[in-house]
């Protein structure tokens, strides 16, 4: 696999380097550009959350990461190589639709595992840690919400990822549901040091979860802003001062990009 | 749906027989006999064996054919539904409508007058069924779940696998249901000439003696062997589809 030029490649500890990204979706004749010179690095063992108005082509630039879409323009490294559609380390979590509904708990959990040809068992032993394996025989139309999106979690972290991408996790749960479950990210994401992509349009969740708050514009997509959230990455945070100023902040830098963009 | 009980069987069969008697008291005609003169016959022609002997040579040629519909029909659906073009569609679109009765004088010099033309008619009008049905089916798989599973690095076969194949396959069981009702239908015609087996000839050979009630026998014993076509394809879904009766219980 051919590396970056090292006159211009990513740092050592850099997982994700994004450079003047541009994408243009074409349908037909039409073009539309959905993000215009999109550049940001994150660090490994970091957590970013990019946050924006609907249709600002975030969800776009987490499939970009995944290698799910080609971008038009720009260049995207991954652990300092390329991006590969179904790299080895790098695990997408969807909002909706994520599990198979033909599969149980378990097999969901062990698709990844599955897929590249190796072992289930470490899914077990996730099931287990998630407090799923009482569940691992049904099927996911017999689960809550919050009991579906812990198992797109433990498939995800069956495979030990040293990449984590979600797109908007949690926005299909009730408020309750999701803390816990923003709760368990953190605590996955302490324990683990994965680093951390999180696709989001709650303001609360990007501040609780990103350490580096991206701000994207409405479409075409373009960085407003990117905030340093450092408080962020503990749990004590969400009750302190400082994490309401920053999600005013955000709400701020927001709003302006909305008038302004 | 609605869990299925003895009891259901009872009442429809009742209001089938009740519909049956109130029409055939109504039309007053040899041609529709009475529920009684019918079941007389169908108990003689079980207990002779011979009507057990027509429905068996019927059940084979209906099985060949829904087997082999399925064998070719299945992957090309997947096939088209997936990576088939435009053209494939319009092919569909363009035989599926003919009457493949047509085709009987071509099958018959080619495969013969026995049993192989037979299944082959039968075969013909399934597979399209089946193969539009799946085709559709194929179509419309979810694309989250295919962002899912390629996102996991599963490709081609894989992908098939894990999610176009099972989000088919109850698919694949409703155009079973559908076809095989059709093919006991067909059987009717195709089982007319150059055959003294099988339930088609044995209404066919009823109709000619004026025989209605053994003639109604035979009819009978076709919906016998629809049904049972329907309930074996119902049984096959449910061990192959556990997820669709799946429901949530706390």
């Amino acid at each position: 696999m051919a590396a970056s030029s090292p006159d211009r490649g990513p740092g050592a500890g850099v997982m994700v380097e994004v450079e003047g990204l541009r994408l243009v979706f074409r349908q037909g004749r039409e073009e539309t550009l959905v993000l215009d010179g999109v550049s940001f690095s994150l660090p490994a063992g970091e957590s970013l959350a990019l946050i924006g108005p609907s249709g600002c082509g975030k969800t776009s630039l987490l499939y970009i990461l995944a290698g799910l879409l080609t971008p038009t323009g720009g260049r995207v490294a991954v652990a300092r190589a390329p991006v590969v559609r179904g790299r080895e380390g790098t695990a997408l979590i969807l909002q909706d639709y994520g599990l198979l509904p033909w599969k149980t708990v378990r097999e969901n959990a062990a698709l990844g595992l599955r897929i590249r040809g190796r072992s289930p068992e470490a899914a077990d032993r996730v099931l287990r840690d998630l407090g799923l394996w009482d569940l691992r025989h049904r099927y996911p139309a017999q689960l809550s919400g919050g009991q579906r999106q812990r198992v797109g979690i433990a498939r995800a972290l069956a495979l030990d990822p040293d990449l984590l991408l979600m797109d908007e996790p949690f926005s299909a749960l009730d408020a309750l549901t999701r803390e816990e479950l923003q709760d368990l990210v953190l605590s996955i994401w302490r324990q683990r040091r994965t680093t951390l992509v999180l696709v989001t349009h709650d303001i609360a969740e990007a501040v609780y979860l990103g350490r580096r708050i991206l701000v994207l514009s409405s479409r075409p997509g373009r960085v407003l802003a990117e905030i340093p959230n450092p408080g962020a990455g503990r749990p004590e945070y969400r009750r302190e001062p400082a994490f309401h100023q920053m999600v005013n902040q955000v709400r701020e830098v927001l709003a302006r990009g909305w008038v302004h963009g | 749906m609605a869990e299925r009980r003895p009891w259901h069987y009872l009442v429809a069969i009742g209001i089938l027989a009740a519909g049956w008697e109130a029409l055939a008291i109504a039309l007053a005609v040899p041609a529709f006999p009475r529920l009684g003169p019918a079941l007389v016959a169908l108990w003689q022609g079980v207990a002779e064996g011979e009507l057990l002997l027509h429905t068996w040579v019927s059940l084979c040629r209906v099985a060949y054919a829904t087997a082999l519909a399925l064998i070719l029909g299945v992957p090309l659906g997947l096939y088209l539904g997936r990576s088939g073009g435009p053209i494939g569609s319009v092919l569909v679109y363009l035989t599926h409508p003919i009457p493949k009765v047509v085709f009987l004088p071509v099958i018959m010099v080619v495969l013969g007058i026995g049993d192989l033309s037979k299944v082959f008619m039968i075969f013909l009008i399934l597979f399209f069924q089946i193969l539009v049905t799946v085709r559709d089916g194929a179509a419309a798989v979810e694309p989250g779940h295919l962002i899912a599973v390629t996102a996991l690095g599963a490709r081609g076969w894989q992908v098939y696998r894990h999610v176009v194949i099972p989000a088919t396959l109850p698919r694949v069981f409703t155009a079973l249901r559908l076809s095989t009702a059709t093919a006991v239908a067909v059987l009717f015609f195709a089982e007319t000439y150059a055959t003294t087996h099988g339930l088609g000839a044995y209404v066919w050979d009823a109709w000619s003696a004026r025989d209605y009630d053994d003639m109604f026998a035979g009819v009978i014993a076709m919906a016998v062997l629809g049904f049972g076509f329907h309930t074996a394809a119902d049984l096959l879904e449910r061990v192959c589809c556990p997820w669709v009766r799946a429901q949530v219980r706390e």
